[in-house]
């Protein structure tokens, strides 16, 4: 893969600022991903890696996360966001893929990340399902130095039943009646291995290996710095988010939440509506980056 | 069609190059797809409009490098404020498309690219953006694809179909949020069409009224350049309900060649259905379709070909021919 000096030198075309969009290569696949690098009092320690939601979240969180690497790269972190294999403007075929990719994806990522900023040490930033790739990622790695969770999904399992529950409820909406529930379109997914939903499908090969998925279980052995940022319409920590936040704090690692006070329609397409964005959440992250040790 | 990744698009993913275009309102980030070597060269650049730049089930990302693999260019981009894109966008509405995003995409594909023949392709705004494009760049635009566009300036149904047996069924059926919603908008859309029939604008019925001012520009200006459109529009849709309008008070006043040039094909049922991935690739699939057929026909052909219906939709409508 080539390095930053060759990447800018490349193509003149694909630069803003420092800002450098790129392809990058995963089993045989190209992925998209962007560098920032540091613009002030570089920390060339630690880049920033953004792990992604899935499907239509992954759209509706995009900007968001652009927002955030602009932010950390202001703020003196080098930062780098990618699209997993089917996602985004990556390679890959989504009905293939199973957790393992994800996460696969991820480590390249952060690998070529570490090369290209010159960084030792991973922050991990896990959007919704990205949580899970980046806690997984974190547990087969010896690199990571932080972890961000906005809007952690606790189980693997949360993200398929919301994408089928928007589907239902758009179907109510519009003044129709449902005659199945989340669990007969699950059982649909198993038996015919793909469902559509809002704006696109769900594939059996990634249920079948996310379905199990536990965030606590995952970050069993974490112990670095972590921020908890819960993007909801509630006064206080969610019961997981609270156990999370305890299980760590019993390993001796420090933790921080952030309440914020909104609730994105995380299944739905952002047509008629810009991207999703939240000038808290990116203030919660700066201020959380500028007191890591 | 295979919506599975192929060898070959696969070969097409590996080619895409990151753009970052000037745009009104900072940089546009998009990627570009060149046209595969070994296809023969259709010499044009799909340009395909999207909220993001990968629109729902990656239909962009998937089209790029399908119509790359058949020898075309594509740009896919972030509209300002969407995805990687620079500013701000507010409230989006149906009526105000981002036509200078759309301009300056093409001027850059121009300058950088050397591209010189264009095909602007997209759904509802995305289509409008498209066809709005026409007025400053139609000598270079080869053909459009604006797929069920809203043509009226306001939210809700033209005045033919505010009340329907459906609408009132589900208003009896439906719980009592529901109602009050449906009564709002009932409102809303009452108030919108006195507003329209106090409009100056001479010469126009109140039913012509309903099609908006900057649709109406945009389609004249369509016309005066001769580029080729497809409209695909769904019977069941208030979009088409609407479009209904166009066909009765716009299509009917262009000359047999003019409107050779403009395709409308109506499907059974609903298009506009955001939430539904089988009917959104299928008319990815149709708009695909189309397009490739203008690089076999390019419009200085002299007879353009009948294009090939979608089984389904044969019995519903006439295609358009170009005389001889």
């Amino acid at each position: 893969m080539p390095v930053l000096p060759e990447l800018l030198s490349l193509n003149k075309r694909c630069t803003s600022g420092d800002e450098l969009p790129l392809f990058f290569e995963s089993s045989s696949h190209p992925l998209y991903g962007a560098f920032h690098p540091a613009e002030t009092g570089p920390r060339t320690d630690r880049v920033i890696v953004f792990c992604h939601s899935l499907g239509i979240e992954h759209m509706v969180a995009q900007r968001m996360q652009v927002l955030g690497a602009r932010m950390a790269a202001k703020a003196g972190f080098a930062s780098f966001y990618y699209d997993s294999r089917g996602h985004g403007d990556s390679a890959g075929d989504a009905k293939k893929l199973t957790f393992k990719d994800l996460v696969d994806d991820a480590c390249v990522a952060a690998d070529y990340a570490r090369k290209l900023s010159g960084a030792s040490k991973i922050i991990w930033v896990g959007v919704r399902f990205g949580s899970l790739i980046a806690a997984a990622a974190i547990a087969c790695r010896d690199d990571s130095a932080a972890l961000a969770l906005w809007e952690p999904l606790h189980h693997g399992s949360e993200y398929f039943k919301a994408a089928i529950r928007t589907t239902l409820f758009c179907k109510v909406a519009q003044g129709k009646r449902s005659n199945s529930s989340v669990d007969d379109m699950l059982l649909r997914l198993e038996a015919e291995g793909v469902l559509p939903v809002i704006g696109t499908y769900l594939y059996a090969a990634l249920w079948n290996s996310a379905i199990n998925l536990n965030l606590g279980q995952l970050l069993k052995h974490w112990s670095g710095e972590t921020l908890i940022a819960q993007i909801q319409l509630r006064p206080v920590l969610s019961a997981n988010n609270q156990r999370l936040q305890w299980e760590i704090q019993q390993r001796g690692a420090k933790t921080a939440v952030k309440l914020i006070n909104q609730e994105p329609a995380w299944s739905m397409l952002p047509l008629v509506r810009p991207q999703w964005t939240n000038g808290l959440l990116l203030e919660a992250t700066k201020e959380w980056l500028s007191e890591l040790a | 069609m295979d919506w599975n990744e192929t060898p070959d698009l696969l070969a097409r993913a590996w080619a895409e190059q990151p753009v970052i275009m000037p745009g009104p309102q900072g940089e546009l980030y998009g990627i570009f797809t060149p046209p595969a070597p070994e296809a023969p060269p259709a010499n044009i650049c799909v340009i395909l409009f999207g909220r993001n730049r990968w629109w729902c089930d990656r239909l962009s990302v998937k089209s790029a490098r399908w119509l790359a693999s058949r020898g075309f260019s594509c740009l896919r981009f972030d509209y300002h404020g969407f995805g990687e894109s620079a500013g701000d966008c507010g409230v989006l509405h149906g009526d105000r498309p981002f036509t200078k995003d759309a301009l300056a995409a093409i001027r850059y594909m121009r300058h950088e690219f050397s591209q010189k023949r264009f095909i602007l392709s997209g759904f509802c705004l995305d289509g409008r953006t498209a066809l709005s494009a026409v007025k400053e760049e139609g000598k270079a635009i080869e053909a459009v694809v604006c797929n069920s566009p809203e043509v009226t300036g306001y939210q809700g149904d033209v005045v033919t179909h505010m009340i329907t047996l459906e609408k009132i069924r589900s208003f009896f059926c439906g719980s009592t949020s529901f109602k009050k919603d449906m009564l709002l908008r009932a409102v809303r859309r009452f108030n919108n069409l006195v507003k329209l029939a106090t409009e100056s604008r001479p010469g126009e019925a109140l039913a012509e009224r309903q099609i908006s001012i900057n649709f109406k520009r945009d389609f004249q200006a369509l016309v005066r350049a001769k580029t080729r459109c497809l409209f695909l529009e769904g019977r069941d849709d208030s979009q088409y309900h609407a479009f209904q309008l166009v066909e009765q008070a716009l299509l009917t006043k262009v000359s047999d060649q003019q409107r050779a040039r403009i395709t409308v094909e109506v499907w059974p049922g609903k298009i506009h259905l955001l939430e539904n991935p089988e009917i959104l690739r299928r008319v990815a699939e149709r708009s695909l379709e189309w397009i490739d057929l203008c690089k076999q026909r390019p419009v200085s052909s002299s007879k353009m070909a009948i294009l090939d219906a979608a089984p389904e939709i044969k019995m519903h409508f006439v295609l358009s021919e170009e005389p001889e």
